[in-house]
Parts: C-alpha cells; sequence; structure tokens
C-alpha cells in the first residue's frame, strides 16, 4: 500500500466531497468509465468522501451532471500541487538545478585513493609515482587512462609485478602485487670470499671450494673473512676461485626490556562530550565555541565520517566527531614474578620475529635485575646455533 | 408441461458440461463461468473481482450485484478502498455475508 501511496503522491490526487442522491450509481459510472477511486467514505446518508487522482477528477463533470450529484473539491494534494505552487520561485529552482549540477561536478574528480597490497613499496612512493603518471587526488575523471598509468607505473616500479586501477566512483582502488627479489647469489664463475655475517664461535665448517680461513672452534666477528676465495700456490701462482661451503657457529643474543611493577589502569567513568568539526576541501570548521574539556583525565577518539553516496562517491567534505570520555587512573601493583613473565614473552616474541627461520636454539636463559622498587629489568639471553657465511664478491 | 420439464432438464445439462470442461481443464472459474471471486483477510478486509455494479453504499451495508448473485455485506464502519473496474475492495468490520439470487 506505501508503494501505491507514494506513486498516488506523485502523480497528485484530489480529495472530494460529493453530494446527492444517486451516490451508488455516481460510483458504478466512475468504474466503468475506468476512473479510479480510492478510499470511499460515507459521511451521512446523501454526502461521501474520496479520493480521485487528478485526470480523473477532470472526467467527473458528466458524470455528476448525470447523476445529480454536486462536487466540491476538499483538498489538492501532491507532487503536481507543490509544483505548481512554487513554479515563480526561480531562485528555489535554480538551487535545485545547481545542487544537482554541483554533485555532479563533484563526483567527476577522484576524491580517494586507496592503495592495498603492498608490503615493501611505501604508499607514499606508490602516490608519488602516479601522481607522476597522472592520477591524484583531485583529477577529472574523464580525462584518465587507466592502463596507460598502469604500464606506465609498471616501467617506473621494477619492484611491481603487477598493478590494477579499478575506477569506482570517486574512488579509485589501486592494488599492488609486489616482486619478490631474489636474494643476490653470485654465479659459479664470479670469484667470491665467504665473510661472516654475524659474531660467534665456529662450531661447523664444510668447505667445497675456496681456502679456509678460520678453523673450528674460532671466535669470529662480523664481516671476518672465514673462507679465502683467494688462492695462492707456488705452482700456478694467484688464482681467484668461487668459493662454496657451509659455516655454522653458535652466537649469543642478548635482549632486555624494563617492566614497570605498577600497572595504570583507565577506568571510563561514563562521562563524556562530543565535539564535532567539518573539513570542506581542506578547510577545518569547527562546530563548537567552547574549545575547554572539563575533564582532568581523559581519553580523546576521533572519528572521520568522509560524505559518500553508497559506498564509492565520496564528497570532499569530511565530519570529524571528538569523542572525550572522562577516566580515572588507577594504579595497581603486579608482584615481580608477573611482570618478569609477561617480559620474557615480549622478548621471545621480538627474537622470534627477528630471528633467521632456520635458527636452532641451544639455551635460554632469564635474569632480572632491579633499577628501583617499581622497575625491574629483564634480561634475554639466548644461545643459539645457526649458518653465518654469506657470499661477497672479490673486488680485483 | 411436459414439455417445459424437459427444458429445464436441459439446460441443467448444458450447465453441467461447462462446468465439467472448465474443471476438467483446470481453467480459472471466475472468468469461464462468470462468477465473482472473493477474497477475505480476516473479517476486515474483502476484495470482490468481476462484479457489475454497486446498489448500496452506507457505514452498514453494502450491496453489490455480481452475475450470479447480488452479495449483501453487513458491519460497521464499513469503507471502499478502492474501486476500479474490475474489482472493489471493501475494508472495515464486517460481520455478515449473504447471497441472495
Amino acid at each position: 500500500m506505501l508503494l501505491v501511496n507514494i506513486f498516488n503522491f506523485i502523480k497528485g490526487y484530489v480529495v472530494i466531497l460529493v453530494e446527492g442522491y444517486y451516490l451508488e450509481r455516481f460510483l458504478n459510472i466512475c468504474s466503468r468509465r475506468q476512473i479510479y477511486l480510492w478510499d470511499v467514505k460515507k459521511l451521512s446518508k446523501c454526502t461521501m468522501r474520496l479520493k480521485i487522482s487528478i485526470n480523473g477528477f477532470r472526467l467527473l463533470r458528466p458524470i455528476a451532471y448525470k447523476t445529480k450529484c454536486r462536487v466540491k473539491i476538499l483538498t489538492k494534494r501532491g507532487l503536481p500541487f507543490v509544483v505548481y505552487r512554487y513554479r515563480k520561485r526561480k531562485t528555489f529552482i535554480v538551487g535545485i538545478l545547481l545542487f544537482c549540477a554541483l554533485l555532479w561536478y563533484m563526483t567527476s574528480f577522484i576524491w580517494v585513493i586507496e592503495i592495498t597490497g603492498n608490503e615493501n613499496i611505501s604508499t607514499e612512493e606508490i602516490m608519488e609515482n602516479l601522481e607522476q603518471c597522472g592520477l591524484k587526488v583531485g583529477t577529472y575523471k574523464a580525462g584518465l587512462d587507466t592502463d596507460n598509468i598502469q604500464n606506465e607505473m609498471m616501467l617506473r616500479l621494477n619492484r611491481l609485478s603487477w598493478i590494477g586501477l579499478d575506477v569506482k566512483g570517486t574512488k579509485v582502488n589501486v592494488e599492488i602485487k609486489e616482486r619478490r627479489l631474489a636474494p643476490p647469489i653470485f654465479e659459479n664463475h664470479i670469484p667470491c670470499n665467504i665473510i661472516a655475517s654475524k659474531d660467534g664461535v665456529i662450531k661447523e665448517m664444510v668447505v667445497k671450494n675456496g681456502q679456509p680461513a678460520v678453523k673450528e672452534g674460532d671466535t669470529v666477528t662480523k664481516g671476518q673473512l672465514l673462507i679465502s676465495g683467494v688462492l695462492d700456490s707456488k705452482v700456478e701462482g694467484v688464482r681467484y676461485v668461487h668459493s662454496l661451503g657451509s659455516v655454522k657457529a653458535r652466537t649469543w643474543y642478548e635482549k632486555s626490556k624494563e617492566m614497570k611493577l605498577i600497572k595504570t589502569n583507565r577506568i571510563p567513568t561514563g562521562r563524556e562530550i562530543k565535539k564535532y568539526s567539518v573539513t570542506i576541501l581542506g578547510q577545518k570548521i569547527n562546530l563548537y565555541i567552547n574549545s575547554g574539556i572539563p575533564y582532568e583525565d581523559y581519553d580523546k577518539i576521533t572519528y572521520n565520517n568522509e560524505l559518500s553516496f553508497g559506498k564509492d562517491y565520496i564528497i570532499p567534505i569530511t565530519i570529524h566527531q571528538e569523542q572525550y570520555k572522562e577516566i580515572v587512573i588507577e594504579k595497581e601493583k603486579i608482584p615481580v614474578e608477573q611482570a618478569v613473565e609477561e617480559g620474557t614473552r615480549l622478548l621471545q616474541d621480538e627474537f622470534a620475529k627477528e630471528a633467521a627461520a632456520d635458527i636452532e636454539i641451544l639455551n635460554q636463559n632469564v635474569e632480572h635485575i632491579f633499577v628501583d622498587e617499581n622497575t625491574v629489568v629483564v634480561k634475554y639471553t639466548v644461545e643459539c646455533m645457526e649458518e653465518i657465511g654469506v657470499q661477497e664478491q672479490i673486488m680485483e | 408441461m411436459r414439455r417445459k420439464r424437459k427444458h429445464t432438464d436441459d439446460t441443467k445439462e448444458k450447465i453441467s458440461i461447462k462446468e465439467k470442461i472448465t474443471k476438467a481443464l483446470e481453467l480459472p472459474e471466475e472468468i469461464v463461468m462468470d462468477v465473482p471471486k472473493l477474497q477475505f483477510i480476516g473479517n476486515k478486509d474483502l476484495s470482490i473481482e468481476n462484479y457489475k455494479g454497486i446498489i448500496e453504499y452506507s457505514e452498514e451495508t453494502i450491496r453489490i450485484n455480481t452475475n450470479t448473485h447480488l452479495i449483501r455485506i453487513t458491519g460497521h464502519k464499513l469503507e471502499i478502498k478502492t474501486i476500479t473496474a474490475e474489482e472493489v475492495f471493501i475494508s472495515g468490520d464486517i460481520a455478515k455475508l449473504e447471497f441472495t439470487a
């Protein structure tokens, strides 16, 4: 019924009062002549109120005459009458047109560039390159050649393996796949040394090619020569070879972290205030007068809402909501064991992230030292076994 | 007398054949037989399709003429929601519905 009502409103209708003795006949003739009537309500013996479309009303005069009924208009409703009422208000119409035009104009630019899929290439770098290719925030949409930009981007950044541009409304989704660059491996004929990548004590050494410069049990420092690619013999003179081999060493890592024994809990009191501001084309306008915050301790949360039509037509107007939540800071003392445990866990995670994949942990140790009564330093030492040899080209 | 009796028998047979065909072919009866189709929603809303005309209309009683019967609806606050050439839609507290020839 709602849909019918909306349709009727758009088409426009009249509420009329019909007076007469042959109301039934009136209804029958109307229905036979395909005039649509609705909400027919009998008010008294010889009056009824009903709704009729504008076109239907124009056909009513002969029927009223025929049935000797008198027809009176009560109200006119619907869009045609509204339009008629405002027909002389030119600025109003101009305003509507201007609004539509502005909306159309605003949505014909790119307002948002979203980059996904980049891991090592920074978003700024991609943005910079896109700008040089002719795509930036504010670019006119019609002149955008995405294929061309894609090709140019591929030429500019050799770390890209694929780039896809997808214009959706006022938004461009840039999808990126990065090329994984292989670690430099020197080909067999290029002479090279093997040097230590870390400090350690050599545990195991397998030399396939080249001259060993150290032996098992030696302590080496980072950058020290392990296997030399320079062979010097009395018979053949100096030769340069591509050294090859594996050097495993015991290495030590030490990490420490300061842990506080007092934990501060931020408990919200439930009281909060909200402040709004609007950014239109880079200009921020505050929608509040009093800038003070009545709380001693508070958390500030900022929400930025970009105005958009649907998901893709974004308009360069942002509404900022700043929420200030009052909090009470409570201090809690935590036992030393718990702090040390927590610290150890954090340090272990940190180590696991940094260490090479093929590392073998032999020993690990945790110590803690009090700095003052509220601070403790957790020291985490690990003894590992790992490959430390890396190739380095010999420069002649 | 005899002739008249035969005539009535004949018409009876004729209708039944028409009925039989419609039933066998599963045709919509209200179109083929030209009978009204009534549809109730509770006792509040009633739509009558294939009607001929309104004979009486007041808040308490509505009488509608169809090809086969005269339908008399009684109740309170009866109102014609919509009226077109094919359908009349009545709403209100319907208490009684009668078919008379």
